[in-house]
């Protein structure tokens, strides 16, 4: 092919085919352009023009020192209905002013350095459609060569790219709103990517539900942000919708989730929504939520609360109900149902009415309603049947609830049994009635026996009764009084009661003193002179009471007398004469010591010089026995024996005045005890006379023993005195109990128990006749010179038995012998 | 006095016993001396001024001026000095109830004077041979008393 090619017929050829930009430059007039006819174009222009006019892609060319515009149907759109078209054969300032600053530049850059320069989705806004349009672009400025290989245009290969990028901006803007309605929705929103349910997109109340930061979990995977989830079935959840592509939605799931460092639990409402492509294929999953930790909390609260209410009121054991503001009852504790018997279903609405006892209902149900209308507290007593068909009485009341605008809630009532109460009162009032009659004839009868009273008093002859005023003034007066001091009413009645005592008596406030004693006491009792009318005296017996009213204070005093002279004079007869005895039993008493200390110190003192002429005679017998005469030898041994005798005298009074005093103490003991000492003291005389003394089984006895032992001694000696000469001594010692009532005698007292001791011997016994004599002092039966003896040692044992309480009485018979029978009485 | 002699103290206010208590011991004829005081405080003044010769044995009478024997003997058994010396009581009482509380109070014998001469010899005679006997400070009860 010829490159500088002329021929002029066929030069258009380039033209052919080549669309209505073609046609429109084959029609131009081009020679009043600097190209000049088409058919002097260079081979250049001509070639790039046929590569652009048969280009579908659109392409505009820029030729020559003008830039005259060319552009194929590819690109005519561009330029719009109204505006640049046609171009063609237009200078490029011409056709592009309004952009040229910015094109232009470009132009010479590529024309200047022959290398393209590309832009994409560049704005550049032209006039077209009648007016300024942003239009954006793709485009590429490329070198344009002429028939010398030098630049003599651009080529721009462009794409007008408006649509697609308004388009993306939409789309951009769209995500930029979601993301911001997201992040300032009112419910917590997270995206999880992928079957790790990578968190993508997290708002801010979802980042507060979770208690974490933005950067701690966005583009984590949920377990790894929140490991505290891993058991709690969450990531179980997010597996499931993401398998199954089904939304799952709960409320109040109860979460275990650590914030600032603590596990809280916080309740949720959310639901997990899958994320699908165009294809319907799972990408992700949103989760919405919202927390609902507080009220669920004081929800919970509030259902404890009722919980505990209930069972509070379910274990009163008063009724207790609630009702609507309406008066509709729609509760009702335990007891209500265990009391009638009957099922909430029973009870509800109206219901309750069937436990009311019929003849109350009306009255219920009207009082009821009223409380309703006005808000006001409900009491009433009325009775409610209980399961086994009694009524009882009940107290019921009930109050309003009101909240905090005063506005009624409901009410809540009680009834508590009273049929205790009511049946007592019942009772009581009965009894009050009762009581009132009973007052009321009781009253009457009071009257009467007033009456009565007053007639009595007036009467009554041997007291004097008297009714003084609170100063001691005579106000009543009777017979009796009158009798005794001898005032007649009217004479006495107003006078001060002082009257009736002596001078003295008065002097020194007597009367005063016995009317304040009443007044503290109740009561002054007194006995003393009183003076008579007739100013003798007579010996009374007062008793002064205070009368009280009903305050307590003292309104009088009741004064009742009574004559006791004649005892008075009685009395200190006697007490004259019961002095008398005390003094004479005092001298008694005191010659008695006097004798017993005599007695024995005469007895003591009186040995001494005795013993001395015992002594010194014994001297002159043993040393002058030779020269004494015979006669003298016969009246010194009488002289010895009366020594001797006043030697037993002395002694044996020294042992009676003895038992005077009880000396030792009384011990209990076995009476053979004391009998086997004295045995042993008499061994010797004992064996002389051949004596056998027979005891038989013993008594205790409360005695003392160094008495009983000289009474054994006594009695003893006695019978070995007093032996028969021509039989060996036979004593017999027996005891035995016995009863008072059962002995013969006066001292005997009937229920004491006696010890019975008799003591019997076989000797000269005596004649009965003495058996009292006997025990009396220095009394002897016989004379000295048949039996010596100083007459004491009986009535020692009489005084002994007598220091033991005790009896004695003897028995004889002469010539067989003597029985001594002691009673001792048992000490308790 | 001799040391070999058998030193006897009498304590008694009655001439007529001293008397009759010195010629039975003489009658005796012991190898005896015999001192005679005749009151308590007398007898208490001896002992002290006689320490530590005391006599072998004390014959004391209760009926006494000044000092009663009774407080005597109690003194002399209280005294660690006179404690070992055996004190017979002398007396005419025959009050069981003074022998027991004279025996509790540590007396060794008692002797009731005798009205006859030669039994007053035979207690002397008795009682001297029993202190002579025996060393311990005290009889039994049923031998506190000494019979003619």
């Amino acid at each position: 092919m010829k490159l500088n090619s002329t021929h002029k017929a066929n030069n258009l050829s380039f033209l052919e085919n080549s669309g209505q930009m073609g046609e429109l430059i084959r029609e131009m007039d081009w020679d009043t352009t600097t190209l000049g006819q088409i058919s002097d174009w260079p081979v250049s222009l001509r070639t790039t023009l046929a590569i652009i006019l048969h280009s579908s892609y659109p392409m505009f060319l820029f030729w020559g020192d003008e830039l005259i515009c060319f552009y194929n149907d590819a690109y005519r759109p561009s330029l719009g209905i109204e505006g640049k078209h046609p171009a063609i054969g237009k200078s490029g300032k011409e056709v592009w002013p309004e952009i040229w600053d910015y094109i232009g530049p470009l132009i010479n850059e590529v024309v200047t350095t022959a290398k393209p320069v590309s832009y994409n989705d560049q704005l550049v806004p032209f006039y077209r459609n009648g007016s300024m349009e942003d239009i954006y672009w793709t485009f590429c400025y490329s070198a344009a060569f002429d028939d010398y290989g030098k630049v003599n245009g651009v080529v721009v290969t462009c794409t007008e790219t408006t649509e697609t990028v308004i388009t993306k901006k939409e789309l951009q803007e769209s995500e930029r709103r979601l993301r911001t309605m997201i992040a300032q929705a009112p419910v917590s929103i997270a995206i999880f990517q992928g079957k790790d349910h990578v968190t993508e997109l997290v708002n801010s109340l979802a980042l507060e539900m979770w208690g974490r930061m933005e950067d701690e979990v966005l583009g984590q995977p949920l377990l790894e942000a929140m490991p505290e989830l891993e058991t709690q079935g969450i990531k179980e959840l997010l597996d499931e919708v993401y398998s199954t592509t089904k939304t799952f939605s709960t409320s109040e799931f109860p979460m275990q989730i650590m914030r600032k460092g603590k596990l809280n639990m916080a309740y949720l409402n959310f639901s997990f929504e899958p994320l699908l492509d165009n294809n319907g294929k799972i990408e992700g999953i949103m989760a919405l939520g919202i927390e609902v930790t507080n009220q669920v909390i004081s929800r919970k609260k509030i259902e404890e609360s009722e919980k505990k209410f209930r069972l509070l009121a379910d274990s009163l054991p008063q009724f207790v109900w609630t009702s609507d503001p309406q008066g509709n009852l729609n509760y009702f504790n335990q007891s209500v149902y265990e009391y009638s018997g009957l099922l909430p279903d029973h009870l509800i609405n109206k219901g309750w009415l069937q436990m009311v006892h019929p003849d109350d209902r009306a009255m219920n149900i009207k009082i009821w309603e009223d409380s309703i209308a006005t808000g006001k507290d409900f009491l009433l007593e009325h009775r409610f049947r209980r399961h086994d068909g009694e009524y009882r009485w009940q107290l019921s009341r009930a109050k309003p609830q009101r909240n905090d605008d005063g506005i009624i809630n409901m009410w809540v009532g009680s009834s508590t049994d009273i049929q205790e109460q009511k049946i007592f009162l019942d009772e009581l009032e009965k009894q009050v009635q009762k009581r009132t009659a009973e007052l009321v004839e009781l009253n009457d009868s009071l009257k009467k026996s007033e009456q009565r009273y007053h007639l009595m008093v007036e009467e009554v002859q041997d007291y004097a009764i008297i009714y003084l005023n609170p100063d001691g003034i005579v106000e009543n007066w009777n017979t009796g009084a009158e009798k005794i001091k001898g005032y007649k009413a009217e004479e006495i009645i107003g006078r001060d009661f002082s009257n009736f005592y002596t001078e003295e008596d008065r002097n020194s406030g007597l009367p005063k003193r016995l009317l304040g004693l009443a007044a503290r006491k109740g009561k002054a009792v007194h006995e003393g002179w009183r003076l008579r009318k007739d100013n003798t005296l007579f010996w009374a017996s007062v008793v002064i009471t205070a009368v009280h009213n009903e305050k307590k204070e003292v309104i009088g005093y009741s004064k009742v007398t009574h004559d006791l002279t004649a005892k008075k004079e009685a009395d200190d007869a006697l007490k004259e004469k019961k002095a008398e005895l005390e003094q004479k039993n005092i001298e008694l008493q005191k010659m008695n010591k006097e004798l017993q200390s005599f007695a024995y110190i005469s007895s003591h003192d009186l040995q001494e010089p005795l013993r001395k002429i015992q002594t010194f005679a014994s001297r002159i017998i043993e040393k002058d026995q030779d020269t004494l005469s015979e006669n003298g030898k016969y009246l010194f041994k009488r002289m010895q024996l009366s020594a001797e005798r006043m030697q037993s005298l002395i002694d044996d009074l020294l042992a009676y005045s003895r038992t005077h005093h009880l000396e030792g103490d009384f011990e209990k003991i076995n009476l053979n005890l004391i009998i086997e000492q004295v045995k042993q003291d008499l061994s010797e005389e004992l064996l002389q006379k051949n004596a056998i003394i027979e005891t038989d089984n013993t008594c205790i006895v409360n005695i003392i023993p160094f008495q009983f032992k000289q009474l054994f001694y006594n009695l003893l000696s006695n019978s070995l005195k007093f032996s028969n000469p021509e039989k060996p001594v036979h004593i017999t010692i027996k005891n035995e109990y016995v009863y008072g009532n059962s002995l013969e005698g006066e001292n005997f007292v009937d229920d004491t128990k006696y010890c019975h001791i008799t003591f019997s011997d076989n000797g000269i016994g005596f004649e009965q006749k003495y058996s009292e004599k006997i025990f009396e002092l220095f009394q002897r039966l016989y004379g000295r010179t048949e039996y010596p003896g100083t007459g004491i040692g009986l009535a020692i044992i009489k005084r002994i038995v007598e220091n033991h309480h005790g009896i004695i009485t003897a028995q004889g018979e002469l010539g067989k012998g003597a029985t001594f029978n002691l009673y001792l009485p048992e000490e308790d | 006095m001799a040391n070999s002699d058998f030193h006897i103290l009498l304590a008694d206010d009655d001439e007529d016993d001293c008397m009759f208590f010195k010629e039975a011991l003489d009658e005796l004829s012991l190898c005896a001396t015999l001192k005679t005081v005749n009151n308590g405080v007398e007898l208490m003044d001896f002992l002290e001024n006689n320490l530590p010769n005391l006599p072998q044995v004390l014959f004391l009478d209760l009926n006494m001026p000044r000092k009663s024997g009774t407080e005597c003997l109690s003194e002399i058994k209280q005294c660690e000095k006179f404690r070992h010396l055996p004190v017979i009581i002398y007396s005419t009482s025959s009050n069981i109830d003074v022998m027991d509380q004279l025996y509790r109070q540590g007396a060794q014998y008692y002797i009731r004077k005798p009205a006859d001469f030669s039994n007053l010899k035979t207690v002397i005679s008795r009682t001297i041979d029993l202190i002579k006997q025996k060393r311990v400070l005290q009889s039994s009860r049923e031998e506190f008393v000494i019979q003619p």
